[in-house]
């Protein structure tokens, strides 16, 4: 039996190493642990988080954490689908890189966080017109959309996303996020968001409130 | 290069801001890089103008007689993309003249597996990179594109000589000098050939291989040659802003851990060389740099400037009151705020920055939306007529 407690701290500290080694050992002993691991790996990334937030650990590490925690859903994959741990009902989401921005390692991490966190995200990649953000947003009836962007560029982008949810009539029934390193305060008014980050651990947070009332 | 007196002044006072004693007025440094070929009134595409050294230089000159700014971080020479479309088919530069953009594809130019390579075998190595770049390079793509880095390098320097006898503006540090400009050997990985994710891997999966491709780089690379450099510089008079400029982009991700271990050494190695020699440093900084301000607090004055992006430097002043600051005009106030707002941005900055301080913008502005026009004239007209 693999102690679910050494996992959740392998992972808390990337200790790839160890993180593999126990996960394939539930593997090996039939897989019946695999939901339960999944579990632990998700506890470990709320200690991954908790390091970011006392400034142990910075974007490498969390980008070395996302990269760990798919490596755990490869390992565990066969014995999460077989398996009959039922979980309960996940808040979807729209995460994307706006239009006229190609950059994806900052919207990547904050899916892995996200993911972490119970949340399905649905990432709809790099350089994403308003357009096809208002359609995902109408065929998913999604309630938070979080728009992702590295340039200056983006934020025009940003901007004329939120105006087409507005002029779409779902401006009222989403909570907008914007994220990366030009957004502030300032730029979240020019906007009209709701709430801006710099970091993956607040998005969350916010997330985490805005399914709350949902 | 004949240099006027007006020049001479200008340099006396950056050198007396840098070791902050009182000067006359603000010091006004341009971060603007491609907004300058959109805000100018010859209405030209991006993809125009950047393959016309004769434009780049007219909307240089107008730019700099309309705003009239001290010194300049870009001459219009930067990201010259001549000698990269020569290189053939998989030119990484991507011009989009509806969005007035300029992007670059991502390429991962090296395995995780070849720092050995890197650092043995580096001609061998440059070569596989060159070609995973540029797939279809070939010679005479190749002897072509070395025609056009040729007359780049000539575009430059023309410029950097230009801005000096025609408008006494100032030269951040002399291009001409091999060693003027370095980097800390980790940053052209996550920069230039494994980027910031692979990086992030090869800190815990590969270790040992980056750090002997690091050490080998400073002890063979960058530390011989500031020695080199500084021994030339001997007895010279200093013409620049600064002796040396260093850039700093990937301390923005790596945690403090990495930074003691990657990042700092070398970085400290170099500073202290500079420093003990009486020469100053810019440092351009991307990113924030407060995480890390206490590694530059032992440094006397008037050695260091650094331009920043993210940081709030009045907050970062109570942590470094060592260093000169440029930066603070904020690029969202230029996009969106009213020339009031921008005006009073700048006599807030003077009031509690004082001396030591360069008023500069906090973005490599570039796209048309980072700046109104109306906001920066205004800027620039109190700035020019501002005096203590």
């Amino acid at each position: 039996m693999v102690s679910m407690e050494a996992l959740a701290e392998a992972m808390g500290e990337l200790e790839e190493d160890t993180v593999v080694e126990l996960l394939e050992q539930v593997m090996e002993e039939g897989g019946k642990q695999a939901q339960e691991a999944m579990d632990a790996c998700q506890k470990g990334m709320d200690i991954v988080g908790s390091y970011f937030e006392e400034g142990e650990y910075f974007v490498s590490d969390l980008i070395f954490a996302g990269d760990l925690m798919s490596q755990a859903v490869g390992i565990l994959k066969d014995a999460l689908i077989s398996g009959d741990g039922k979980e309960g009902p996940q808040t979807s989401l729209i995460l994307c890189t706006v239009q006229n921005d190609l950059h994806d390692i900052g919207k990547n991490i904050v899916r892995s966080m996200l993911e972490a966190g119970g949340f399905h995200v649905i990432d709809l990649g790099i350089d994403v017109a308003p357009g096809t953000i208002v359609d995902k947003v109408k065929e998913t009836d999604v309630k938070i959309v979080l728009l992702s962007g590295v340039l200056t560029l983006a934020i025009n982008s940003m901007k004329a996303t939120v105006e087409a949810l507005k002029e779409a009539g779902l401006r009222d029934y989403c909570h907008v996020l914007i994220g990366g390193a030009p957004v502030s305060a300032e730029y979240c008014e020019v906007v009209g968001a709701d709430a801006w980050a710099h970091n993956p651990q607040t998005t969350v947070q916010y997330c985490k409130e805005w399914a709350a009332v949902s | 290069m004949n240099l006027s007196q007006e020049y001479h002044d200008n340099l006396q006072r950056v050198r007396d801001c840098t070791n902050f004693k009182h000067v006359d007025r603000i010091i006004h440094l341009s971060n603007f890089y491609t907004w300058k070929i959109l805000d100018s009134d010859r209405h030209v595409k991006l993809s125009e103008a950047m393959t016309s050294y004769e434009t780049l230089e007219l909307i240089q000159r107008e730019f700099q007689e309309k705003y009239k700014f001290d010194v300049h971080m870009d001459l219009n020479t930067r990201n010259l993309i001549l000698p990269s479309q020569a290189m053939g088919t998989g030119s990484h530069i991507m011009i989009d003249d509806v969005n007035e953009s300029i992007n670059f594809y991502d390429h991962v130019l090296m395995g995780q597996d070849e720092y050995p390579d890197y650092k043995n075998h580096r001609a061998e190595m440059n070569w596989k990179m060159f070609n995973r770049k540029y797939p279809n390079l070939d010679k005479r793509h190749f002897l072509d594109a070395f025609i056009k880095q040729q007359e780049a390098s000539a575009f430059s320097g023309y410029m950097g000589r230009m801005m000096v006898e025609d408008y006494a503006c100032l030269g951040v540090y002399d291009t001409d000098v091999a060693g003027g400009s370095v980097q800390v050997p980790f940053e052209r990985f996550p920069k230039y050939y494994r980027g910031i994710k692979e990086i992030s891997f090869d800190m815990r999966r590969k270790k040992s291989d980056m750090l002997d491709c690091l050490d080998y780089i400073q002890e063979n690379e960058i530390i011989p040659g500031l020695k080199k450099t500084l021994a030339e510089m001997e007895g010279k008079e200093q013409l620049y802003m600064a002796d040396f400029m260093i850039a700093m982009l990937a301390h923005g991700t790596i945690s403090q851990k990495q930074w003691d271990i990657f990042y700092w050494p070398y970085l400290k190695e170099y500073l202290d060389l500079i420093v003990a020699a009486g020469k100053t440093v810019v440092i351009y900084l991307e990113n924030s740099i407060m995480r890390f301000a206490e590694y530059f607090q032992d440094y006397p004055k008037g050695h260091i400037i650094m331009i920043l992006e993210l940081d709030d430097l009045v907050e970062l002043r109570k942590k470094l009151p060592n260093i000169c600051f440029a930066g603070g005009m904020t690029a969202a106030l230029l996009g969106n705020g009213t020339p009031e707002q921008c005006v009073d941005r700048v006599k807030y900055l003077a009031n509690e920055l004082g001396d030591g301080f360069i008023l500069s913008q906090d973005k490599m502005m570039a796209f048309r939306n980072d700046c109104r026009r109306e906001n920066l004239e205004a800027v620039c007209e109190y700035v020019n007529n501002f005096r203590w």
